[in-house]
């Protein structure tokens, strides 16, 4: 262990300086009880033999209260069942103090890492999968609530325990003490000794079962092509296999563990042996009293347990050590950029001054020199083919993603030199997949509310219901039976993908933004509700920035300007009626979906 | 949980410990052993203060030496007995453990490669792979850490109590008394504790749900600003969840040193009793001081019986997720077996399928009312728009899923009445997105059957131009593909999952194209590769791109589920119907792709 093994826990427990201090308090009271009860037994039984023999004189202990020895045993009983009551509120303090110290700290912790994470820039999220972060949140946080509320205070106990009961049984006789000492060495020694087969035991146990799981998800994931080749009996038979290993290699670690119990159990034991045959011809010859020989006893079971506990500590710190440090690496990564500048009106001019993007990894550019303006107001359209760029050119300017070269301005401001608040409050976001929450659909379109900071309380439910009525979403809610209160998800209603996309559109919408951006937002959307959609939405687009992305050149044809995106560059702009003339890709495209749209006619 | 029948134990369903417990029938000698182990252990553990009890009374008393060796290894000996009995004891619990976990992990395999297709599309794989893995672990704490630990638990303290009882009647008595006490203490602590468990478990997973959620929708938060209200509303769940949790810490805090209270009450009383007892020589030294030794260790297990009942009731869950898993109904089959020679005469008759339900009224059918023949030997495209049903026509005749009206035949017999294994073997599938299991190529292309000589792979891979690649990579054959080996194009794949089937050499093609763009080069050997394919094999093409429908037999246009037109395809441009259109569209789609 280290020379301070909390250190690393010390900012985490610093709140609670008092309930540890307290908490330690009562555990060095309730080591003395414990260790005091053996002595009194002592005193007792020797009182009741008449046997005292050499060497009791250490101890103080003498109740002179009484003169006879009935008296005095039951006045020795009396303290040891007045110590047992004392024992449980002490005990209980104790570990009330522990346990909810640890519950605490779990608390706090958790909420740090909550807190960090939903200020981290969203590049941190792609680099991430969901799993870990929750694994994070739960399993390492649950591994330092367990090692604070057990492991702290086991350890504490044992080595209290230890040296304690050592230096009682020394007084008692130390010669004795080491004799039956004697044989512990070898249990720490032996513990040592079987950590490391156990630990790689233990690790090709690990290895073996990560090896089983891939093996599920293969099959699970790959059931129809299991299925199509009719390979169940071979994957039934591989899995066999594996399963067959997992089981054969937790029985070496089995052979090797289950060792270690009985082991320590026969090393302690050996001790109660040269006790019983040492000691035992001590109390013959006279040099040792009943009392002592009953008190050395029981001093030597309480001493084998902490050094059985020993390994396991050892054990769960390391592990705690482990899960916090994963814990302080993701309360560590830089939060993000939260902008400069002071909050004003956000105009609505968008500039792209030589903008290219990387991700982060890849070689070729998605964006590559990319320099468009749009005026206050106006709208824009962008199409191109899946994976040409569009949605990173819209994520750029809510600053979900930093362009690697080049600047993003709106109103003429770099980006990043103004307050992320207010620039994201100006934005309405519809994002491509639109996720929404498990909660009622009326929370999900008052998010939009959120970080904006005039919305005011009252004017909500109108709000609410302007917004819905715009993204054509309202006559769907008439449908359900809760309306605006409906729960959306496995609780709830499943909504369909359009019903998503227009609830994710009135979220947007209801913000009343500076800037709208649609990104891909009324894909799932029939074509009659979208035309629909559009009609509602150009009152509101007339006077604000639009960016549309869109496949159906049907949304886009009535857009200020329309830039065709190829390869990460804008390859035609112009308007529908300059772009349908000259020919290129966007006309291409243009008579496709005329075709397509007549096929699905027909 | 609410079942009819089950009978409920304070959170305990029986009839599912029943049959958890069936699973280690196959190991009863096992079982027994342990059990004679836990037994014979137990009396041999507890026999160390009945020593003391000679020791003192017999030597330490009267100081006699005589015999004291003789005791003293006769101690030594009951210790190396305990040794070899826990030592037995905790391996054959742990193997018990692991053996009875492999049979549940190989039943749950067995079982999910028997469902339908339908199960899967409806089910997460994080949910199955859950069941898999931590409820399969909750099992095995379940046995070893629960039911066995707690026969122990019962059989320590009952041989305790068998002891004080053989010393002295009347200090039996008295710890019997203590029993119903600390009953009354744990069923108090099960009974404040087990709601406010729960309620915290409760709090804890939609804190836990809506944390994923936010993660997922990260970018929803922070577009939106809500960092703050989100933080907030984690922080007030946290708080729910410590707050439960504390109440429960709270009565735990109370109730485990209560165990360690009544063990000091007892002991005091021991002592008060017992010297009274020697005083009126109603009882020895040895067996006061024995007593004073048993005493101690009889709260520990009933302490830790309150914990193992735990354990049990939380793993009950586990089980109980487990058995729904394993009881869900496997995929239907019939019972014809393939002939030696399969014909693959391929025949839809009045076809009607939907995913959702047939009955309803409004029913949205995928296929409404499909008839084709495809004779054996021949060759099939069908095309049609985005939507129009195409991929149900090749999960149909896989019998993925079932057809809700109309006959699908396979060699005249129904696909209802194919042993669904069997019927599969004989249809060589090669799927949009070709699947790579972990593996060398060679063993993607052999899927793991041995029979299959390498000449046979290799001679496959060539037949289907896959080998050019495939000796380009620098271990050939042997080279591992997949998650953990090297990544292969789309066309690459395409032309693996060729080989795959030639090696299988089935009598039906059935083939999804893959819409994916391939180069020039690769385009070619693919189509050369095809056309050795479907020689002599019935096939049905999934055309989306329309360049292999030149080599079909005939084309079959279907939109929105129906069959619009047939024909070859001059035919069918002549006609200047659906399939001309398509054409056109294709046409227009390559020109600004």
């Amino acid at each position: 262990m280290q020379a301070n093994p909390f250190r690393p826990f010390r900012s985490w427990l610093l709140p609670y300086r008092r309930e540890v201090t307290l908490g330690l308090l009562l555990l060095f009271i309730a080591q003395g009880i414990i260790t005091v009860l053996p002595l009194l037994l002592m005193q007792a039984i020797d009182t009741a033999t008449g046997s005292a023999a050499e060497g009791d004189d250490v101890l103080m202990f003498r109740l002179a209260l009484a003169a006879d020895a009935a008296n005095l045993i039951a006045g020795y009983s009396g303290i040891i069942a007045g110590l047992a009551i004392v024992g449980w509120a002490v005990n209980f303090g104790m570990r009330w103090y522990f346990t909810s110290v640890s519950r605490y700290v779990e608390a706090d912790i958790r909420r740090a890492y909550v807190e960090h994470l939903v200020h981290l820039p969203l590049r941190f999220f792609q680099e991430r999968r969901v799993g870990d972060l929750m694994s994070r949140a739960i399993n390492d946080v649950e591994a330092i609530q367990r090692f604070l509320h057990h492991a702290f205070r086991m350890t504490l106990t044992g080595i209290l325990t230890f040296f304690l009961s050592l230096t009682l049984m020394c007084m008692i006789d130390w010669k004795l003490a080491l004799l039956a000492l004697a044989p512990m060495p070898v249990m720490v020694l032996a513990t040592n000794a079987v950590a490391g087969p156990v630990r790689r035991g233990y690790r090709r146990v690990q290895e073996q079962f990560a090896t089983m799981s891939s093996r599920i998800q293969e099959n699970l994931t790959g059931m129809r092509v299991v299925k199509a080749n009719a390979l169940e009996q071979r994957q039934i038979d591989g899995f066999e296999e594996l399963n067959d290993e997992y089981v054969e290699r937790n029985r070496v670690l089995v052979v090797v563990r289950s060792l270690f119990y009985p082991f320590a159990g026969l090393l302690s034991g050996v001790s109660m042996v040269v006790l019983l045959w040492l000691g035992g011809l001590r109390v013959i010859d006279g040099t040792l009293s009943v009392g002592a020989f009953v008190a050395f006893n029981a001093y030597l079971i309480r001493m084998s347990r902490p050094l059985m506990l020993l390994g396991r500590m050892v054990d769960e710190f390391q592990r705690a050590i482990a899960s916090l440090s994963r814990i302080e690496t993701i309360l560590k990564y830089p939060a993000e950029n939260r902008g400069t500048g002071t909050n004003r009106r956000i105009g609505g001019e968008i500039e792209l001054r030589d903008v290219s993007f990387t991700y982060p990894g890849d070689d070729t550019p998605v964006l590559d020199h990319i320099s468009i303006t749009v005026p206050a107001g106006s709208t824009l359209a962008i199409v191109g083919r899946v994976g040409s760029g569009k949605s990173t050119l819209a994520r750029l300017l809510p600053r979900l993603l930093e362009p690697t070269s080049g600047e993003v301005l709106v109103d003429g401001t770099p980006v990043d030199q103004m307050p992320l608040a207010a620039l994201r409050g100006a934005i309405g976001y519809v994002p491509q997949d639109s996720f929404l929450f498990s909660e009622t659909i009326r929370e999900n379109l008052v998010i939009g509310l959120d970080g904006i900071a005039c919305a005011t309380p009252s004017g909500n439910g109108q709000a609410v219901e302007w917004a819905a009525g715009i993204s054509q979403l309202a006559g769907d809610l008439d449908g359900f039976p809760a309306g605006y209160e409906t729960f959306v998800g496995e609780r709830g209603v499943t909504l369909s993908g359009g019903q998503k996309q227009r609830a994710a559109l009135a979220r947007a919408v209801i913000r009343s933004p500076r800037i709208l951006v649609l990104d891909d937002a009324l894909a799932s959307v029939d074509t009659d509700t979208e035309e629909r959609i559009l009609e509602g939405l150009r009152g509101i687009m007339k006077s604000r920035t639009t960016i549309i992305i869109a496949h159906r050149l049907s949304t886009v044809r009535d857009a200020d300007r329309i830039i065709v995106l190829d390869d990460g560059r804008v390859a035609e702009s112009g308007t529908h009626e300059q772009l349908v003339e000259l020919a290129g890709l966007y006309a291409d495209m243009y008579r496709r979906q005329n075709l397509a749209r007549e096929l699905t006619e027909l | 949980m609410a079942h009819e029948e089950s009978t409920d134990l304070g959170g305990l369903d029986l009839r599912i410990l029943g049959r958890l417990l069936g699973y280690l029938r196959p190991y009863a000698p096992w079982v027994t052993l342990t059990l004679l182990f836990i037994f014979v252990g137990s009396l041999a553990r507890q026999a160390g203060p009945l020593l003391t009890a000679f020791a003192v009374d017999d030597h330490f008393r009267p100081g006699i030496v005589d015999g004291f060796g003789t005791l003293v290894l006769v101690y030594l000996g009951l210790l190396i007995l305990q040794f070899a009995l826990g030592y037995g004891e905790t391996w054959a619990t742990n193997m018990v453990g692991q053996w009875a976990m492999r049979d549940v992990r190989m039943e749950m395999f067995k079982h999910l490669q028997r469902l339908p297709l339908r199960f899967f599309d409806r089910t997460p794989v994080g949910r199955l792979m859950a069941r898999n893995t931590s409820d399969v672990d909750a099992l095995n704490e379940l046995f070893t850490d629960g039911l066995v630990a707690l026969v122990s638990d019962v059989v320590t303290v009952a041989t305790i109590l068998g002891m004080i009882f053989y010393l002295d009647v009347r200090m039996g008595i008295l710890t019997t008394l203590c029993l119903p006490v600390s009953f009354v203490a744990t069923v108090w602590l099960q009974r404040v504790t087990y709601g406010a468990y729960r309620e915290a478990r409760t709090r804890f997973a939609s804190f836990a749900a809506s944390l994923q959620e936010a993660i997922s929708g990260m970018e929803v938060v922070q577009l939106f600003g809500s960092e703050e209200r989100r933080s907030r509303s984690f922080a007030d769940s946290n708080d729910h969840y410590l707050e439960a949790r504390l109440l429960a810490s709270r009565y735990h805090s109370a109730y485990f040193p209560s165990m360690e209270m009544w063990g000091g009450l007892l002991l005091a009383l021991t002592l008060w009793y017992g010297t009274g007892q020697i005083t009126h020589e109603q009882m020895t030294w040895g067996v006061l001081v024995a007593m004073l030794q048993y005493v101690p260790r009889f709260f520990m297990p009933l302490r830790d019986i309150a914990e193992r009942y735990a354990t049990v009731q939380t793993a009950m869950a586990s089980s109980e997720r487990i058995f729904e898993l394993v009881d869900t109904e496997t995929e239907a089959t019939g019972t014809h077996r393939a002939p030696q020679q399969v014909q693959g005469r391929i025949e839809f008759r009045h076809v009607w399928f939907t995913y959702g339900d047939d009955r309803s009224d409004d029913a949205e059918w995928i296929l409404r009312d499909v008839s084709f023949t495809i004779e054996p030997g021949q060759s099939l495209a069908v095309v049609g728009a985005t939507g129009a049903g195409k991929s149900t026509v090749v999960s149909l005749l896989c019998r993925f899923y079932e057809v809700q009206r109309g006959n699908l035949l396979v060699d005249g017999v129904d696909v209802k009445d194919w042993d669904a294994r069997d019927l599969r073997r004989r249809i060589g599938l090669v799927q949009q997105d070709v699947f790579l299991f972990a593996g060398t190529v060679g063993d993607n292309i052999s899927l793991g059957d041995r029979d299959l000589s390498r000449q046979r792979i290799e001679a496959a891979a060539r037949n289907t131009n896959a080998d050019r690649f495939i000796r380009r990579l620098p271990q050939t054959y042997d080279q591992p593909v997949g998650e953990r080996g090297v990544s292969l194009s789309s066309g690459q794949r395409q032309l693996l999952s060729f080989a795959r089937v030639l090696a299988a050499d089935p009598e039906i093609l059935v083939l999804d194209e893959a819409t994916a763009n391939v180069d020039t080069e690769t385009e070619m050997w693919i189509q050369e590769a095809l056309g050795r394919l479907m020689r002599e094999r019935t096939s049905l093409v999934i055309a989306h791109r329309l360049s292999t429908v030149s080599t079909v037999d005939a084309i079959l246009v279907l939109h929105h589920g129906e069959v619009r037109e047939m024909g070859t395809h001059d035919e069918l441009l002549d006609q200047r119907g659906l399939y001309y259109r398509l054409h056109q569209l294709q046409y227009a789609g390559d020109r600004s792709a």
